[in-house]
């Protein structure tokens, strides 16, 4: 898995140089946007704002990247599962790899800057892998989802371009949780990316020492059961896959 | 699956039955699936599913030094039942034992990443393929060497034509020995040329591996490289036996025999 990872970086690089600038560019792009929208614009009274939105929105895009990728990798690699035995999800674990890559990568150029800008403490980024755990553990299994799905229905990536449009908005990126009515926050508490991203923006943003540590406990569960019931869906349907691709 | 070790016995199936839901063979897409469900939501929580046969009550040993073909018209169930056998699926009834390393080819014109060159490609395949005992680097230079494929082995893959994905990939599958070697029809894609030097290679190869199961409608092909014949018809073995009788049940059940 990791050597096809680094294969298709190595890949998507010699292809173009904009391949690696596209890297950066992307993450650096939305979150100037969206800070200036929401700061200047928008005016939203948060403290710190740009910490506050590096923390949530880096997160976001590896989620985003990663899932579409992820979804057309079994499609794309039909004449690979045909041809021999190979894992089938070695595919997705790669394309999740390959974004993680990337990821890390905006987490050092972006969030770090940023982070040193408002002389947020950098000691805290030591928890940052066991943060990070549960929330590439939770972006294979919602990836497992939509990469099968996507070799039953055709459409699937429409389906998902769509899904994230309307989850950015219910997904406290760009805003906290506290900003929801109470009697609304349970919509945002059904949403799998905020408890999975969750800790990692507390752990870039807050300033408390170990206030992260529920938050952990709560992605770990929601990783486990994402992770459950893709395993029951892959053993399901498994036999199936090899029809369609 | 199961591994453990026993005389000369490579490879154990019984009783092995596979059946897929009929609407997986109708292709839809997610809307189509969302407006059937409004429309009918009773009947999306509580019809089940139809499903269709594909193999049907298969059992068969492979001893050391059978070369099994595996025979039957189109739709018989003979690549579903070796990818059954080497654990690409898994059996809705009956068991299968392996005791040894099973490799299985079904397709030769395929690469990983189209944008690597092929030698790139040919190193990530070698990982891919032999993850359980990888190839050597000597192994793998040896095998491309072999392809013949000289200059291009430093061109992007997706620049090859089908006859040289398949010279790629056949020299690799051929550069070792394994316990059990499934080959499905893999002959196909490789040009005149190169067709001859590679089934000598891939001869070789076989008698090297313990066992082989080798697919394929060439009745010569069988007659050369195997010792016994199954022929599927409709998901069931009906024959299990020496080769000539196996291929004139085959010739009779397609209605080719006497011509």
């Amino acid at each position: 898995m990791i050597q096809l990872a680094y294969a298709s970086l190595k890949s998507r690089y010699r292809k173009t140089f904009a391949g690696f600038l596209w890297v950066i560019i992307n993450p650096l792009a939305m979150f100037g946007v969206q800070a200036y929208v929401f700061s200047k614009i928008l005016r939203l009274e948060i403290p710190d704002f740009f910490l506050f939105l590096v923390g949530g929105l880096l997160p976001w895009i590896f989620m985003v990247q990663t899932i579409q990728m992820a979804t057309a990798s079994l499609s794309a690699g039909a004449s690979l599962l045909r041809a021999f035995r190979l894992e089938p999800l070695v595919l997705v674990g790669a394309s999740v790899l390959d974004n993680f890559f990337n990821f890390i990568v905006s987490v050092v150029l972006i969030a770090v800057p940023v982070m040193l800008t408002y002389e947020a403490p950098l000691t805290r980024l030591l928890w940052a892998p066991l943060c990070l755990l549960p929330f590439i553990v939770g972006a294979f299994a919602l990836s497992c989802y939509t990469a099968m799905l996507n070799v039953f229905f055709r459409d699937t990536s429409f389906v998902i371009t769509f899904a994230f449009s309307i989850l950015f908005f219910l997904t406290p990126i760009f805003y906290p949780i506290e900003f929801v009515p109470a009697n609304a926050r349970w919509v945002i508490e059904l949403n799998p990316f905020y408890p999975l991203i969750n800790p990692f923006r507390i752990l870039v943003y807050s300033r408390a020492e170990w206030d992260w540590v529920m938050p952990l406990a709560r992605s770990m569960t929601w990783a486990a059961g994402l992770s459950l019931g893709a395993q029951y869906y892959w053993r399901r349907r498994r036999n199936e896959l090899y029809l369609h691709v | 699956m199961s591994s453990t070790s026993t005389s000369n016995l490579l490879l154990e199936a019984q009783g092995l039955g596979l059946d897929y839901p009929v609407d997986v063979y109708t292709h839809r897409g997610m809307r189509d699936v969302f407006v059937q469900t409004l429309q009918h939501p009773w009947d999306w929580l509580t019809r089940p599913r139809d499903m269709l046969p594909v193999l049907r009550d298969v059992s068969l040993q492979l001893r050391q030094g059978d070369r099994l073909g595996l025979i039957g018209m189109n739709g018989s169930g003979k690549t579903t039942l070796c990818r059954l056998l080497c654990g690409m699926l898994r059996p809705r009834v009956g068991e299968v034992r392996t005791f040894g390393r099973v490799e299985a080819i079904f397709d030769t014109g395929t690469g990983v990443l189209p944008e690597l060159t092929g030698r790139e490609n040919a190193h990530l395949l070698a990982t891919l393929m032999y993850a359980d005992r990888p190839l050597s680097k000597e192994a793998v230079d040896e095998a491309l060497a072999f392809s013949e494929l000289g200059f291009f082995l430093d061109t992007p893959f997706k620049t090859y034509s089908r006859g040289m994905q398949a010279r790629l990939l056949l020299s690799l599958v051929s550069a070792s020995a394994s316990d059990v070697l499934i080959l499905d029809e893999v002959f196909d894609g490789a040009d005149v040329f190169f067709r001859e030097k590679i089934r000598q290679r891939m001869r070789a190869k076989i008698e090297r591996s313990g066992a082989v199961i080798f697919v394929s409608h060439g009745t010569e092909q069988v007659r050369e490289l195997c010792n016994r014949v199954m022929v599927l018809e409709k998901g069931a073995v009906v024959f299990d036996g020496n080769t000539e009788d196996g291929i004139r049940h085959y010739l009779a059940q397609s209605g080719q025999f006497g011509r």
